[in-house]
Order: C-alpha cells, then sequence, then structure tokens
C-alpha cells in the first residue's frame, strides 16, 4: 500500500462515527488531565488501558494515542495561566508564558501555543507518515541479535538522555529489567520470582505497575504539600496572534517542530526533552536573549511546538520496530500486546487498519484539539478550580477499579497499590520511574532476543558482533556509554582540581 | 541463563545501591529542611483506606466498599459532613452505573445486586 492510498484507507478508519466518537473522548482526556496537575498522560492512560479491552483494537489505540498528544495542549493552558505546568513537557512554557499572561497577553500566548502546537503536531505526523515505511522495510531484515543490540542502545540512551543523575537512571533501568523478569519464563517455562504466589505467575501487568508508578504515587506527593493555586484572574481575549507576534514566531515553530521531531525519535526523548531543548536553542540565537523569562512570545512558541512534534516523532520505532521511545509509548504498546497485534516490521502490513487509523486520527485529534482548547479555554480554566480534596478521592478510585478490571483479580490491586508506595519513596528521593516502566516492558523482549540468538548461534556470544547491523548498533551503544563515562570522568576530574 | 541474567542484575544494582548510599551524605542536607512539613497521617490514612478496599472488596461488595472508602476520603481531607456524603452516594452511583456500562463486573459481596 503506498502513501496516498494508505492516507485515504486512515481517513476512511478514522471517519467510522464510533473511531471519531473514541478520538474525541481520547483528545478530551488528554487536554483534562493535561490542564489537571497531579496526573500525567502515563497515569490516566494505564487508568484507561483495561477499559479499553472492551472496545476494539484501533479505537483503543486511537484513543490512548489522543490521550498522549492532547495532555501536550492541556498542559500548556496551565503553564500559562497559573504558572503550574500540568505536564513535565510544559514545565518550561510557565517562564514564558505565564509572564505574558501577567502582562495582559494571556490569549496571544494561549492562541500561539495552540497554533504552534498544531503545526508541530501535523508536522510529526506527515514526517512519521513518510519514514516508518522504509524503516518498516529495512527492519524486516532484522532477526533475533539485531532486536537485541536495538533495545541494548535505546535503554542505554534513554539513560543518557534522563534527567538528573545517570546512576539513579541506570538502578531504574535495571530495577525494571528484574521486574520483568517475574513469572513464567518464556524459554523454559519455568516459574522465576514468584514465590509460590499465583498470581504473580502471569508476570506483573504493566496496567497495575505504570498505575502505582505514576497515579498513586503522584497522588501521595500531592497530599504532601498543600496546592494552592491562584487563578489569574484576567479575562482572557485576543486568542489570535497578531501579525508581529506570528513574525516573530515563525522561526521558532519552524526549529520546534523539526527538534522535537528528531528528539522524539530518540529513546527515552519524547516530549519532555523536546521543549526543554528547543527552549534553550531559542534563548541562544535570539537577538534579544534577555527578554526571555519576561514574556517572550519564542519561548512559548518553541517548546510548545517541540513538545507536539516530540509526542508524534516517538510513533516511529513503536510502530517500525515495535520498539517504544519512552515510557508513554511503551503503554501504547502494552496495549497493542493486549489486544494480541504483535508490533514489529510486519505490523503495518498485518494491521494498516490500525496504523493508517491512528495516523488519520492524529491529523482530525490534532485539529480537534484546537477547537477543544481555544474557544473552550474558560471551561478548562474554571475546571482548575475544582478542590483536589474532591478530586484525588476520585483518582484513587479510577486507579482501583482500573487495577481490579484487568483480571478481576484483588491481587492486582495490592501489586499496584505496592507499586504506589515504591513510586512514592522512589519520587521523593529523586529517581524518574519512566525509565522503569521502560525496561519492565523492553526486559522480556530483550531477554526473548537475547536467547533466541544464543539458540541460533550455538551459544556464541560472537553472533552479536558478526552481524553488521547488529555490530554498529553495539558500537554507538559503546560510544553512548563511553561518552557518558567520560564527561563524568573530566567533571570529577575538575572538581577535584577545584577543592 | 535466566537465573544468571537475574543474579547479574541483581549484583549491578546493588552495587550501585551501595555505592550510592556511600555518596549521600552530601546530598541529603537540602531536602532535610522540608521534611518537618509534611503530612505523614494523611499519607498513611490514604494508603490505609485502599488496603481496605483492596483487602474488602470482594467480601463486602463494591457498593458498600466504595461508599466506605469514599467517605473515609472525602473526611480526612477535611471536608465537612454534608459534602462528604452527597460527594460520596453520588459518586458511588455514578462510577458504578459508568463502569458497568463499560463491561466491568464488579463482586456483588453482600449486598445481592
Amino acid at each position: 500500500m503506498d502513501i496516498f492510498s494508505g492516507i485515504l484507507f486512515g481517513f476512511q478508519t478514522i471517519l467510522e462515527p464510533s473511531n471519531l466518537f473514541y478520538c474525541f473522548i481520547g483528545v478530551f482526556i488528554g487536554t483534562l488531565i493535561g490542564v489537571l496537575p497531579g496526573i500525567g498522560p502515563i497515569g490516566a492512560m494505564s487508568i484507561l488501558l483495561p477499559m479499553s479491552f472492551g472496545i476494539s483494537t484501533v479505537s483503543s489505540i486511537i484513543m490512548l494515542a489522543g490521550i498522549y498528544y492532547g495532555a501536550q495542549y492541556g498542559g500548556s493552558t496551565t503553564s500559562i495561566l497559573v504558572n503550574i505546568p500540568g505536564e513535565a513537557s510544559s514545565i518550561v512554557t510557565c517562564l514564558d508564558g505565564y509572564q505574558m499572561a501577567r502582562k495582559g497577553r494571556a490569549g496571544p500566548a494561549l492562541g500561539i501555543a495552540a497554533f504552534g502546537s498544531l503545526i508541530g503536531g501535523t508536522f510529526s505526523v506527515i514526517a512519521l507518515m513518510f519514514l516508518v515505511l522504509p524503516l518498516a522495510q529495512a527492519a524486516l531484515k532484522f532477526g533475533p541479535p539485531e532486536y537485541f543490540s536495538l533495545i541494548c542502545l535505546s535503554l542505554l540512551i534513554s539513560i543518557y538522555l534522563a534527567r538528573g543523575s545517570f546512576a539513579k537512571a541506570l538502578i531504574m533501568i535495571l530495577l525494571g529489567l528484574i521486574l520483568g523478569c517475574v513469572g513464567i519464563d518464556s524459554v523454559s517455562a519455568i516459574p522465576r520470582f514468584a514465590f509460590g504466589c499465583p498470581s504473580l505467575y502471569d508476570g506483573m501487568g504493566l496496567g497495575q505497575v505504570a498505575m502505582g508508578l505514576f497515579g498513586i504515587s503522584e497522588v501521595l506527593l500531592n497530599l504532601e504539600r498543600s496546592l494552592d493555586r491562584t487563578i489569574f484572574q484576567t479575562r482572557v481575549k485576543n486568542l489570535f496572534p497578531n501579525v508581529q507576534d506570528w513574525k516573530r514566531s515563525i522561526g521558532p515553530i519552524t526549529r520546534g517542530s523539526l527538534l522535537g521531531f528528531l528528539l522524539g525519535i530518540l529513546p527515552g526523548g519524547g516530549a519532555v526533552i523536546a521543549s526543554f531543548v528547543s527552549y534553550t536553542l531559542e534563548k541562544k540565537i535570539s537577538k534579544q536573549p534577555q527578554t526571555f523569562g519576561q514574556g517572550a512570545i519564542e519561548g512559548v512558541a518553541g517548546p510548545e511546538t517541540a513538545n507536539n512534534a516530540g509526542a508524534g516523532g516517538g510513533f516511529i520505532p513503536l510502530f517500525a520496530l515495535g520498539i517504544p521511545a519512552n515510557a508513554v509509548l511503551a503503554l501504547l504498546l502494552g496495549a497493542l500486546i493486549i489486544h494480541g497485534v504483535a508490533p514489529g516490521p510486519t505490523f503495518i502490513t498485518q494491521h494498516p487498519e490500525i496504523f493508517w487509523g491512528v495516523i488519520a486520527s492524529m491529523y482530525i485529534g490534532n485539529l480537534m484539539l484546537v477547537l477543544l482548547n481555544l474557544p473552550l479555554i474558560g471551561l478548562w480554566v474554571k475546571l482548575l478550580k475544582v478542590p483536589y480534596r474532591i478530586l484525588m478521592p476520585l483518582i484513587l478510585l479510577f486507579c482501583l477499579i482500573g487495577a481490579y478490571s484487568i483480571n478481576n483479580n484483588v491481587a492486582d490491586i495490592i501489586i499496584m497499590i505496592l507499586f504506589g508506595i515504591v513510586g512514592y519513596i522512589l519520587r521523593k528521593y529523586n529517581y524518574e520511574p519512566a525509565p522503569l516502566v521502560l525496561a519492565f516492558i523492553l526486559g522480556p523482549m530483550l531477554e526473548t532476543a537475547f536467547r533466541q540468538s544464543l539458540i541460533m548461534s550455538d551459544g556464541q556470544f560472537s553472533i552479536f558482533l558478526e552481524r553488521p547491523i547488529s555490530a554498529v548498533t553495539l558500537l554507538i551503544a559503546g560510544l553512548v556509554l563511553a561518552s557518558t563515562g567520560f564527561s563524568y570522568y573530566r567533571k570529577t576530574k575538575a572538581k577535584v582540581i577545584l577543592e | 541463563m535466566p537465573f544468571l541474567i537475574g543474579a547479574l542484575l541483581f549484583l549491578t544494582s546493588f552495587y550501585l545501591l551501595g555505592k550510592f548510599f556511600l555518596k549521600k551524605t552530601e546530598t541529603d542536607k537540602t531536602t532535610g529542611e522540608e521534611k518537618g512539613q509534611i503530612n505523614y497521617r494523611k499519607i498513611g490514612l490514604v494508603l490505609a483506606s485502599l488496603f481496605f478496599f483492596a483487602l474488602l472488596l470482594e467480601t463486602l461488595g463494591y457498593l458498600v466498599v466504595t461508599s466506605l472508602f469514599f467517605i473515609l476520603l472525602f473526611r480526612s481531607v477535611g471536608n465537612r459532613w454534608r459534602t462528604v456524603f452527597v460527594a460520596s452516594v453520588l459518586a458511588v452511583f455514578i462510577t458504578y452505573f459508568g463502569f458497568t456500562f463499560l463491561g466491568v463486573k464488579f463482586p456483588l459481596g453482600i449486598l445481592k445486586f
């Protein structure tokens, strides 16, 4: 199927009323959780994951994807109006967006954020469409050794790109790999780490783990501090940025689209990193860097475009190789697997309706989001006034029911609560749970690929180096590791000299 | 082979953890001040109600447990009693019908419906 007939087919799929409806639900929930601080896209997607079992595969993937990119829109609203980032990916929007709002320019700030997001989102979908097909073609030649190397590489890059400490990210990855081992081993059928507990024989579900780490622990963290929100009391007007605003934003939006898309492809990157890098870049090349932080529209346009473009770029490795680039996409992969769809190079030819349907839904969804966000901005602002003490029990109940409904098993709830406590402690000590979830889903894939390769080669480890693609990938992985080690070494050396 | 991988992972992570705790002494000071304000009672209460929900769900049934769960939670974060009851009852029924509509089966427990 070539691109043109593919996209037609995709629109045919998305224009079915039920898919359109789920697409709307997805972007709506996405905006909602983007606006509400205290629950992010990972939490919301893991809560909705078990509830999507009842609907068709296409609809559920469309809905979950909608939550992901919808959250990038919603997050900007709170950043600009309340100075609280709804999502991690809109933290930098606070810097200039809130200042713009204080100067009475909340309207253009929201407007440019929405339009930038639309442009970035659409750009990344188009680029995605053109890149996935050749990549999937190439990936058909991949065997287990190549997969093993690729997964190793993506785990390493995600450590490299992680915020904060390198060692902490590494620990999270290793912990995730161990947790992924729990359950009956796929090659020899021996239960591992199950401790005789029948509920653990199947392994721990992604849903329970993610909900605990992101849903419950988030609530516990928020209970610690009282969230007083001072909502900006101005009427939001002039949502359409004027000509001068556009002139200043066109550069940041173009650069943001490209940058976000490229960073989105990298494992562990995605929307968050894209927005930070874009802000730094705009500040560096700006002729008046001193205006940044005081309400420069470039500082809103760039990152907001980049985070949406980044959200789209991440779909490339997922659709072409079946390897998720970050924790959110790992959840999407989980959803695909639960629905009985094997992602990988053959995914597009075997399930064209899912691939093209999701792509088309991104066009439609991005449009829906602009319509949902700009005229209805007042509604979202009002929603911020719902006190957390009402919201909190509801979020918890959704998590509980979500965990229960996966298998109708109370043990799943207990697992989730335990992970909630673990996640709470981890976050308190600045460990990021996102790499853990990524490793948790990649772990079993990594292990299977590793062992299949060894079976292929009769236990010779050299198979990973004899095959060219695998060797090159491992070489890059080695370089990434070496460069991290080197910069760490230089830092420590500098410190020692200083002292 | 699986045990080899497992053992390797355990070793590396323990090594890293150990290394980390040794370094920890300097960085801990900055977070020390914030710790005084944390409301551990609230967190304990929430956790207790979560476990309460999980353990009693199958014996008491969804409607009873969820009502109690909501009453406990709404009250624990300091709402007035009237809001507590109205909100709990509303939330229980809305979620019950919402989720059964989505195809989730709840345990019936002592109430036979």
